[in-house]
């Protein structure tokens, strides 16, 4: 088999686990207080009740609130329906906005 | 004050050298770096020598990161391309000269930054409003030029590897697990391809001369003038770097091989200083870096004043340094055997992988790698590869 033949097999064989992996492993869940500055642009899993809604025109701010330690933080999304109460499942960058760490939510599961 | 400025300058200038010269130490990550511990700095200090800091190591990176990118095939987003030129010319016992080309274009790029700031202040947030509405359309239009750009019987070729390289972009920028994932992407897509290649073929490097030939008036004119038009637009817009503002600065006039590399340094320095101009001007981040100064500090006029300064004080000591240094490079690599070194550097890039993506940054590196060499294979020109982040951020603004 030459080069060309075994690159072409090569990359479609990664791009495959790549797409199964990317879309299956995901981050270590951690508590919101745990969330410091050297966490900056990493992503997180948080398990947190929706404390407070904002909705505004382009996105949707969040305070969540940690199901076990009650510790709270801002998280914000493109437009979404989800309600004050609800508890959810969150994977997440943390940003910096305002002197402040912030989650910019990915993906969000109501649980 | 003013010693505190010059001691940031000459401590930024040495972070630039350190972060151009060492694959895989990026500007962002020690400017990230200085952001977590600057609760601490601030107490002796203030934000506005922070960010001399920053626009110091930016400048003086943009000039250095061509040695690795030419002589070790390790390159960043902005030098990418640049493997291709430049190592050419190394292969034809040119590296000193290529290094030449590259360090006198981002020598213009540090006046052009100065030059342009004025116009650019002024146009950008009207050119940005309107351009944020359309920027789908933009970067699908860029997209389909890069790839019709391609020569005849490849365009589908091109094609093929612009959307392999998008999914493989898609797939690492979406694994959460992985930090950085731009690193083994771009480092396999663009270096530990060529790294391989040169061990496959056993190339052995030509002894390196020191002398160079003048490039033509003429040709630094055609440089200069696509680069003006062709940085600024990409300044400001999301997947478009410097590599590719040259790809599309050079459609402008029919270019040789040396203005290209040429255009690569200027618009690799003229783009890293602009985007500090338009993070004054439109108020947003266009950079790694640029997003770390915006958190320190809400640059006024006055402060932009002293950062152009601070920009061209910082680009000629770049000058001066990168020529001795490159001098000393090359000693070295004509002493080693290539394929050898080659393969070291393979190891180390994926020492560097896990260090700084983890375990499965190497998943990304394996892939990215493949697709390079098949790049290399199919005669396909490596630009279509930037499909990486062109695909992922076209897909955002659906």
């Amino acid at each position: 088999m030459n080069l060309l033949k075994i690159a072409f097999l090569a990359t479609v064989i990664g791009i495959l686990i790549l797409a199964i992996l990317s879309q299956n492993l995901e981050p270590k869940s951690i508590s919101i207080s745990k969330i410091d500055l050297k966490m900056l642009d990493n992503y997180v899993k948080i398990s947190a009740s929706i404390k407070e809604v904002i909705k505004t025109d382009s996105i949707t701010i969040l305070t969540i609130k940690d199901l076990a330690d009650n510790s709270e933080i801002t998280a914000i999304m493109d437009k979404g329906d989800v309600l004050k109460g609800e508890n959810v499942e969150i994977i997440g960058r943390v940003i910096e906005y305002n002197e402040s760490l912030e989650i910019e939510i990915e993906k969000l599961k109501i649980i | 004050m003013i010693l505190s400025i010059l001691i940031a300058l000459s401590f930024g200038i040495l972070a630039g050298i350190l972060t151009g010269l060492a694959p895989g130490i990026h500007i962002n990550l020690v400017a990230l770096f200085l952001f977590i511990i600057s609760t601490t700095l601030l107490k002796f200090t203030t934000p506005i020598i922070l960010v001399v800091f920053i626009i110091a190591m930016t400048i003086t990176h943009t000039f250095f990161d061509f040695l690795p990118s030419i002589f070790l095939g390790a390159p960043d987003e902005s030098t990418a391309l640049s493997v291709l030129p430049g190592h050419s010319m190394l292969l034809e016992g040119k590296g000193y000269e290529a290094i030449r080309i590259t360090t006198f274009g981002s020598l213009i790029g540090v006046f052009l930054i100065l030059a342009i700031s004025p116009f650019f202040v002024l146009v950008l947030p009207w050119f940005y409003d309107i351009t944020k509405k359309i920027m789908f359309f933009i970067l699908i239009g860029a997209s389909a030029f890069l790839i019709l750009n391609e020569e005849k019987g490849k365009k589908f070729g091109a094609f093929l590897i612009f959307m392999l390289a998008g999914i493989i972009g898609i797939f690492s920028l979406n694994f959460y697990v992985v930090k950085q994932a731009l690193f083994p992407m771009l480092t396999g897509l663009f270096g530990a391809s060529m790294l391989v290649g040169s061990i496959n073929k056993k190339v052995n490097l030509p002894k390196q001369s020191l002398t160079f030939e003048k490039i033509e008036k003429k040709e630094i004119v055609k440089a200069t003038f696509s680069s003006i038009i062709a940085a600024p637009l990409c300044s400001f817009l999301p997947g478009i770097g410097a590599a590719q503002a040259a790809v599309i600065g050079s459609q402008f006039y029919k270019i040789k091989q040396k203005t290209f590399l040429l255009m690569l340094g200027i618009i690799g320095t003229l783009v890293a200083g602009l985007n500090f101009v338009a993070l004054y001007a439109i108020g947003k981040p266009r950079s790694g870096v640029s997003v770390i100064v915006g958190k320190l500090l809400e640059i006024n006029l006055s402060q932009l004043i002293l950062l152009l300064i601070i920009m061209l004080v910082s680009g000629v000591i770049a000058t001066f340094l990168v020529l001795r240094i490159s001098k000393k490079f090359i000693f070295f690599i004509e002493k080693i055997n290539y394929p050898k070194l080659c393969f070291w550097i393979l190891v180390l890039l994926c020492f560097l992988t896990i260090a700084i993506s983890g375990g499965f940054g190497l998943l990304i590196l394996a892939t990215a790698t493949s697709l390079g060499i098949l790049t290399n294979q199919m005669g396909i020109k490596k630009m279509h590869l930037m499909g990486c982040l062109l695909l992922p951020i076209i897909l955002f603004y659906i």
